[in-house]
């Protein structure tokens, strides 16, 4: 139980390191919300593993915040992107002559 | 019966993470937002409900399934519904999508 317990953990955060390296690697903006809500999921995966392991249901509540918050930025991020332009979502800087000169 | 609920519950557990793992060498592999998209949508949802199911086994108590259900529920509406706005989003931006012809920019008419 304890070696299936390990495996299950390290096998949760390769899954978790591979969506922090779109994350980084990502071509868009689009790219990276996306891998934002990916690692959230498998934060939520290493919880229930972890209440698995102890065998105790205090981590319900937790697991149902983080959920909910991951699917907040998710949305509050459609919102902002949606109100910019075409450049914004692609992740490219559009205008960098605008700085102070 | 305790003994074949533990088993059930494990094997849901690990048929869940294989699943997520699946969904996280998808995020990687493959080429563009739209697939990707799909891969996390539809692979981690089912992932991350069966691991939900094998802890409710692995509890084995009969009113912590309301809070799984509740658990369940959430994450069965709220996956797909955000993978669906940042498809939406990146359609409605013109997005550059793979095809078998190399990375395919949409015209004004989409």
């Amino acid at each position: 139980m304890t070696i299936f317990f390990y495996l299950c953990i390290v096998v949760s955060m390769v899954a978790t390191l591979l969506c922090l390296l779109r994350m980084v690697l990502g071509p868009t903006t689009l790219d990276r919300i996306l891998a934002f809500d990916g690692i959230v999921i498998c934060t939520v995966a290493m919880i229930v593993l972890f209440s698995v392991y102890w065998k105790t249901a205090l981590y319900l509540e937790l697991i149902v915040v983080i959920a909910s918050l991951g699917f907040l930025t998710t949305v509050a991020f459609y919102f902002f992107l949606s109100r910019q332009g075409r450049s914004a979502s692609l992740g490219e800087s559009s205008a960098p002559e605008e700085g102070p000169r | 019966m305790t003994t074949w609920i533990d088993g059930l519950a494990l094997g849901l557990l690990g048929t869940g993470l294989f699943f997520v793992v699946v969904a996280a060498v998808g995020m990687v592999r493959l080429p563009d937002v739209y697939c990707r998209c799909h891969a996390l949508g539809k692979a981690l949802t089912l992932g991350i409900n069966a691991m939900l199911l094998g802890l409710w086994g692995r509890l084995g108590d009969g009113s912590i399934g309301l809070k799984v259900a509740l658990v369940v529920f959430f994450l069965f509406v709220t996956i797909p519904v955000s993978t669906h706005l940042l498809t939406r989003l990146a359609w409605r931006n013109r997005v550059p999508r793979w095809t078998k012809d190399g990375m395919r920019e949409e015209d004004d008419s989409a």
